[in-house]
């Protein structure tokens, strides 16, 4: 296993790389200036996938992921399974699962030929605990020339201001409040919630739309996906667009009025009830322990 | 800038709200449900639609689709686009790579395009191929997940996601960018716009005329289902909001995750 790093640091990558299972880094001398420039990016890892010649090629599903992988499909002439949830090997194909329409449905596809380029959805496979291993081997690609990036000009980086996304990712409590909760002042009561567990606030989509949450606190398919310990949903139905970026936690609470909410059909403890009634006896537990 | 030709790639959809079945071979069985505008795509025709309104210039909404697709194209014309293509087709819907071909064929069958632009992804598919293909399989340059277009100075000035905020790129026409929510507010267009683009010609061009060759084998479909529920909640029971809390909070001491 390789792993192909753009920009600064891989003597540090390296180090967790090996410890992840990796065998090799691959560097791109002159990529380290900060930005994406696709071509480049592009032309340089398929030269890499030539050179190595990988079964598989793995990719996030997102920003990067979703703008590098057809580009390098395209150049290897390879299929791009995009939106995985989840890839096996079996025989001399990968399987891939892939979902659509937002989490609702669920396509499994067998994937033949070399290489094959996957993009794996957030938080869907958990990661093995770092192994006793030697740091990687770090090798360099050369940079490949794209004419193109004379088309699309990189010109600057603009890097969101606070950290509340990489916050929400790495919380091993999230606390998330929905149309239910009804007011800003609902929220607050779910900041304290989320405090007293040692966690952080989230909200769904319905929620942030009103504004009594912050955009970058949504969670869900077109907000953050987070998988922590503890996921506590308050006066949230539980569309699927919502469950798409927190059915990955480990366990799973509800707290909704309405017995037939779909959020209860993916929860593993639910409390039928309005959430007025029962956060406030909820924060005494947990103050008082 | 100069007056600017725009394409641009809409899809409709089966309404991603409801409740979708498939038969036995991973067919979708989704005549049931209403079919409405992908999602993303109406951000595109916005995006289209005010780029023109600064800079002059035609707009075509391309769609690949049943024939009932055609009212997806006529509403992309009540929003603002001049012109419309139907590419008829019932075998792609979810088949991504089939429908870039069809849709790079079409484009280069029309022509002359500064600007070619779709949604981030379709709300069915979610695969976001079709748009890189189309520019690749026409060699035009394409940035994904734009969330902001700006014109000037002959260049597109366009932003795009990165994990931890915004590129900011100059795009030299010609360029196909595929758009995120962020982008604009699609408008809905007026009553008169609606009946406006119903009597407006629409070309509706047969997919066998247009040769499409798909570039890798497919993949083999092994099955499609919609996703289960695990439907295991333990239901906590208790004659006050104090009893349901104290339940919860044990359960969860118990399993150590508070
Ligand atoms: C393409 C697309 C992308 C989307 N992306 C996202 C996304 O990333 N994240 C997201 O969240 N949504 C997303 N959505 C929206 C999603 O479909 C839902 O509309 C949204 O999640 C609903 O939010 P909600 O559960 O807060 O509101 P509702 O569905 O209105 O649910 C409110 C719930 O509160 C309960 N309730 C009311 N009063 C009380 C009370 N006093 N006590 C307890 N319970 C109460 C009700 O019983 C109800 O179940 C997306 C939609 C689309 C089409």
């Amino acid at each position: 296993m390789g792993l192909l790093v753009f920009g600064r640091t891989p003597a540090e990558v390296a180090v967790a790389a090996g410890a992840a299972g990796a065998d090799r880094v691959y560097r791109v001398p002159g990529s380290d200036a900060p930005g994406y420039h696709p071509e480049t990016f592009g032309a340089s890892a398929a030269a890499l996938c030539q050179a190595v010649a990988p079964r598989a090629v793995i990719l996030p599903h997102g920003p990067l992921g979703l703008d590098l992988a057809p580009r390098l499909a395209f150049l290897l002439q390879a299929p791009w399974a995009s939106g995985c949830a989840e890839a096996t090997v079996e025989d001399d194909k990968i399987v891939c699962t892939r979902s659509q329409v937002g989490g609702k449905v669920v396509v499994r596809e067998a994937y033949s030929g070399l290489p094959v380029l996957l993009t794996l959805r957030p938080k869907c496979v958990d990661t093995l605990a770092p192994a006793d291993r030697p740091s990687a081997e770090i090798l360099d690609v050369p940079v490949a020339s794209a004419s193109g990036d004379r088309h699309l000009v990189f010109q600057e980086r603009v890097t969101r201001p606070v950290g509340v996304v990489e916050e929400l990712e790495q919380a091993e409590v999230i606390v998330s409040g929905g149309l239910g909760v009804g007011s800003v002042e609902g929220f607050t009561q779910l900041r304290e919630l989320a405090q007293a567990l040692g966690g952080c606030l989230g909200a769904s989509k319905a929620a942030v739309d009103r504004e009594w949450a912050p955009r970058e606190r949504q969670i869900g398919l077109t907000g953050t996906a987070v998988a922590p310990r503890l996921y506590v949903a308050v006066g949230i139905s539980g569309a699927i667009q919502h469950l798409a970026g927190c059915r990955k936690s480990k366990v799973i609470v509800a707290i909704n009025k309405d017995a037939t909410a779909p959020i209860f059909k993916y929860a593993h403890y639910g409390i039928v009830s309005e959430w007025e009634k029962v956060v406030p006896e909820l924060l005494k537990q947990v103050r008082a322990s | 800038m100069s007056p600017i030709n725009i394409a641009v790639l809409v899809k409709e959809v089966p309404d991603p709200e409801g409740t979708f079945s498939f038969d036995v071979d991973g067919r979708a069985q989704t005549a049931h449900l209403p079919r409405v505008p992908s999602l993303f795509d109406e951000n595109a025709v916005e995006a289209a639609v005010q780029i023109k309104e600064q800079c002059g210039g035609r707009i075509v909404a391309l769609c690949c689709g049943p024939a009932e697709a055609e009212r997806t194209v006529r509403y992309a014309m009540a929003m603002g686009a001049d012109d419309g293509v139907l590419i008829e087709d019932t075998e792609r819907a979810w088949d991504s790579l089939g429908a870039a071909c069809l849709l790079a064929a079409a484009v280069r069958r029309l022509g002359g395009f500064d600007l070619i632009l779709c949604g981030r992804e379709a709300a069915d598919t979610g695969s976001g191929l079709v748009g890189p293909y189309v520019a690749q399989m026409l060699s035009i340059p394409f940035l994904t997940l734009v969330t902001s277009i700006e014109t000037g100075d002959g260049a597109f000035h366009v932003r795009r996601l990165w994990e931890g905020g915004e590129d900011v790129f100059a795009c030299i026409p010609p360029v196909l960018l595929t758009v995120c929510a962020e982008t604009n507010t699609p408008r809905y267009p007026t009553v008169l716009k609606v009946l406006g683009a119903k009597k407006r010609p629409l070309q509706r061009w047969n997919a066998h005329e247009l040769a499409a060759a798909v570039p890798v084998p497919p993949a083999r479909l092994l099955g499609r289902y919609p996703s289960a529920a695990p439907g295991n909640c333990d239901f906590i029971s208790g004659d006050s909001a104090e009893a349901l809390a104290q339940g919860l909070f044990s359960r969860l001491r118990e399993r150590k995750v508070v």
